[in-house]
């Protein structure tokens, strides 16, 4: 498929969107969801 | 004793900083910056900047607020006296400087917004924003008259920024940013998608990712990578200490920060997208390389934009409206965060109410902008902007830093605060970004700076106009953060009510 876009192009795109939007859902993710479990398992300790 | 605001939630203080950090210069300079200094290959100094200057200023300046609870300078103050309190000054005399013009931009993007519908720029968009909207003076300097054209919708901006900042940090900045920010957002996303469905868009996103690899090995691609970083996430100038005193105590700074950073970074890379789509729309259109049409800034917002509206094959003036509505939102959050800094300075430094402190701040930012809404405002405009984030927020950056980390050492105490709030914890990476690799790369960045503005003026303008405006603020910011320190506190139960020295705000 052409996308009209270089091999190498696509590859910084998607490192780019992978690094920069992952971080921001893992961070999320991190303070939504994963501190609330690490302090639920600390008080059930 | 009146108790400080608070935000209402978590969410609401990490909006009103991505509201704060997102600005005109995600969408109009992010794109072009990175397009000029690597394209793809900017990605990494860009990230490796994020990650050792941009987050970790952020963590500092969210630590500072949160554990000083206090305005910039009074942060200051309680951290090490009168001999930091100027750092806080500092930087609320640079916000100062730069809300008195961003509102004029906003003015000008809210006006486009309605002119969008009708195309109301005609065929030649270039003769239209310079000539009929800004009426532009022949020669810099020339003040002329005030355009009636910019000076209404400015004043509408400051009625409505004067409004958000009344209602105080919860119903106010909060609230704005809880509407504002999903609204930015979704009418961008419109826009992007909008753009990446043109013909061409693909020849623009190839131009702009496709990695110039050599060019990391240029010193001053990797300053630009901080420069930029600097710049975008609103740090150094009061903003985020001011906007972390208004957390809760059992606030989580470390994971905050990171949010924001990201969230800025996710907003800019999705400008990106938008932006080279279009042009590469506008180059195949032309017959031209996408190098013959990439732009950045006002050209960028007001000429190339509207020339592009004009040849889009369908939706134009809904895609105008919603790019230029992106713009005056984006600009809004920037605008009341960089109000706030002053806002709340004088209301602790004076001891005044709210209100009062609102009312003179919005008053006298609102009569100095009308300077940039004459016929000659925009070459008053491009000068200020240069040299007070040139010479401003890049050296008060580098004060900050070598004070902070060198001189009172007082990143450990920072560390230990940050660790007992948050749940990511600091460890070398943190010390070592702030005390080494960012005023390095700051040092640098002033090097390249004077040495640019030595061997010639900035834009070619007259040595007698940058000492009209230009040198003037930029020294003016520093010389007014002094006299400020050197003024008593009204009343000393400000410094010390609503924190406990020992506890350290805890």
């Amino acid at each position: 498929m052409d996308t009209g876009m270089s091999g190498s192009a696509i590859l910084m795109m998607l490192l780019g969107v992978t690094i920069i939007w992952g971080g921001l859902f893992i961070s999320i993710f991190y303070a939504t969801i994963l501190s609330k479990f690490k302090k639920k398992f600390k008080t059930e300790q | 004793m009146e108790n400080r605001s608070q935000w209402g939630t978590r969410a609401g203080f990490i909006l009103a900083a991505v509201g704060s950090a997102i600005g005109l210069g995600n969408i109009w300079r992010f794109p072009y910056v990175a397009y000029e200094n690597g394209g793809g290959a900017f990605f990494i100094p860009y990230l490796f900047a994020l990650l050792t200057a941009g987050i970790p200023i952020l963590i500092m300046e969210f630590t500072i607020g949160h554990k000083y609870r206090g305005s910039a300078p009074l942060s200051f103050f309680r951290l090490n006296g009168k001999k930091t309190e100027f750092l806080g000054w500092w930087g609320i005399f640079v916000s100062f400087v730069i809300s008195t013009y961003y509102a004029v931009i906003i003015a000008w993007a809210m006006k486009y917004t309605v002119y969008s519908f009708g195309l109301s720029w005609g065929k030649d968009p270039e003769a239209f924003f310079f000539g009929d909207v800004l009426n532009l003076a022949d020669n810099p300097g020339e003040v002329g008259g005030l355009v009636g054209g910019v000076a209404l919708p400015l004043l509408l901006v400051w009625v409505i920024c004067y409004i958000i900042l009344l209602g105080g940090v919860k119903k106010g900045i909060e609230l704005a940013n809880r509407i504002f920010i999903p609204v930015l957002f979704l009418l961008f996303l419109f826009v992007v998608i909008r753009a990446i469905t043109l013909d061409g868009a693909m020849v623009g996103l190839d131009a702009f990712f496709k990695p110039d690899v050599d060019k990391l090995l240029n010193p001053r691609v990797w300053v630009a990578a901080y420069g930029h970083i600097f710049f975008s996430l609103s740090i150094a100038f009061a903003i985020m200490i001011t906007y972390s005193s208004y957390l809760p105590k059992k606030s989580d700074i470390t994971n905050n920060a990171f949010i924001t950073g990201f969230a800025n970074s996710s907003v800019e890379l999705l400008a990106g997208i938008g932006v080279f789509a279009v042009l590469g729309f506008m180059a195949t259109n032309q017959g031209v390389d996408v190098a013959d049409v990439a732009t950045a800034g006002v050209g960028l917002a007001f000429v190339v934009f509207p020339e592009i509206i004009n040849q889009m094959p369908g939706l134009n003036g809904l895609f105008g409206a919603f790019f230029f509505l992106s713009l005056t939102l984006a600009g809004i959050t920037s605008l009341i965060s960089i109000c706030e800094t002053y806002i709340a300075g004088m209301s602790d430094k004076f001891n005044i109410s709210r209100r009062r402190s609102v009312t003179i701040g919005i008053g006298l930012s609102a009569v100095i902008s009308l300077l940039y809404a004459t016929n000659g405002g925009l070459y008053f405009l491009d000068v200020a902007d240069y040299f007070i984030n040139q010479f401003g927020i890049a050296v008060i950056g580098l004060v900050e830093v070598i004070l902070l980390a060198w001189v009172f050492r007082k990143l450990g105490l920072f560390e230990q605060h940050a660790n007992a709030v948050s749940d990511i914890r600091l460890g070398w990476w943190w010390k070592v970004s702030l005390s080494f690799i960012t005023p390095l790369v700051l040092g640098t960045m002033l090097f390249f700076l004077i040495k640019d503005n030595i061997a010639e003026n900035y834009e070619g303008y007259p040595t007698s106009f940058l000492w009209t405006i230009g040198w003037p603020v930029a020294i003016g910011a520093f010389v007014m953060s002094i006299v400020f320190t050197s003024l008593k506190w009204k009343d000393n139960t400000r410094i010390t009510s609503d924190y406990d020295e020992n506890k350290g705000g805890l």
